[in-house]
């Protein structure tokens, strides 16, 4: 069904292709928390999930108030003080990061409502892809202009 | 090679991508024609493998591929706006090809099976069909599931 010359095109396009896969939650390696500082680069506000490209720039440290800051209530019980407590910088944190969030109606229902812009400075607690090096986060927690937002799911 | 961006890029495909329902909606439907779509062939199949002699199979068959294949276009236009929404990663996702060769042999084994009039003949080469035709329309269940996980 799918010969030599198209396998390969396929291979070059998945390489070039900015955006990844949508991954199921189950891709992530949960038992990781990590955390992501930077700037918008771009924006895909669409389903599945809504989708953007972070930028982290060279020399990204935990902030030293990471633990104090108030996590949102959801609907489902997330112990987010440990997962805060437990969030550490990825090995490989500068460069561009492919960011997976909620489907759109969770991202509404955070407030939401306007999709984020190039430029818009977040931060990020999440997981990474638990079996590859490629630069992917699932959004557990943002914390963007003074709101903290939980995109595990729908507000409490 | 299909540009599949340029599908991407319809604005039916930009409707489906950006609009807060449409998504899950669409995936309820394609579900719905499905859970049809295999359950009739399931009880055509446990017929044809003579379970509940006592319906007539002509009859009985007739009922099982008619909902069968409305229930098909209803799953195929679903999954084509699906599909739309984001031409580009799914042509190029293993599963999802699977998928659609799987479709394919699902549809040659039926139209095999209907050309060679195997509803009257209940034959031993009916009976392989009917099984083979369960076991591609569970994978393809499976395959279509793996599409977010590959």
């Amino acid at each position: 069904m799918v010969d030599r010359r198209q396998f390969l095109f396929t291979g070059l396009a998945l390489a070039a292709a900015p955006a990844v896969a949508h991954h199921g939650w189950s891709s992530f390696d949960q038992d990781k928390p990590l955390y992501l500082a930077g700037t918008v680069k771009s924006v895909r506000w669409q389903n599945p999930h809504a989708e953007i490209v972070l930028t982290v720039a060279q020399g990204l440290s935990l902030p030293s108030d990471l633990l104090q800051r108030p996590v949102p209530a959801q609907s489902q019980r997330v112990d987010g003080s440990a997962l805060l407590k437990k969030a550490a910088l990825p090995a490989n944190a500068a460069g561009d990061w492919e960011i997976e969030f909620a489907p759109l109606s969770r991202m509404e229902a955070w407030g939401l409502k306007e999709p984020l812009k190039p430029g818009d400075r977040i931060e990020l607690v999440g997981f990474a892809l638990a079996d590859s090096a490629k630069k992917v986060l699932r959004v557990e927690y943002m914390f963007a202009g003074g709101r903290a937002y939980a995109f595990r799911s729908s507000p409490a | 090679m299909i540009d599949w961006s340029l599908i991407e890029a319809w604005p039916l495909a930009e409707v489906v991508r950006r609009s807060v329902w449409a998504y899950p909606v669409l995936e309820s439907v394609h579900i719905a024609a499905f859970a049809a779509l295999v359950g009739s062939l399931l009880l055509l199949e446990l017929r044809v493998f003579g379970v509940q002699r006592a319906l007539p199979l002509p009859a009985f068959a007739r009922l099982a591929v008619r909902t069968a294949l409305a229930a098909f276009v209803l799953a195929g236009a679903s999954g084509s706006l699906l599909f739309i929404s984001a031409a580009t990663e799914l042509a190029a996702n293993p599963a999802f090809r699977i998928k659609l060769v799987l479709i394919l042999m699902a549809g040659v084994n039926a139209l095999v099976f209907h050309a060679r009039d195997s509803v009257r003949r209940q034959d031993r080469l009916a009976r392989w069909q009917a099984g083979a035709s369960l076991l591609i329309w569970l994978a393809v269940i499976a395959a279509g599931r793996m599409i977010a996980y590959v």
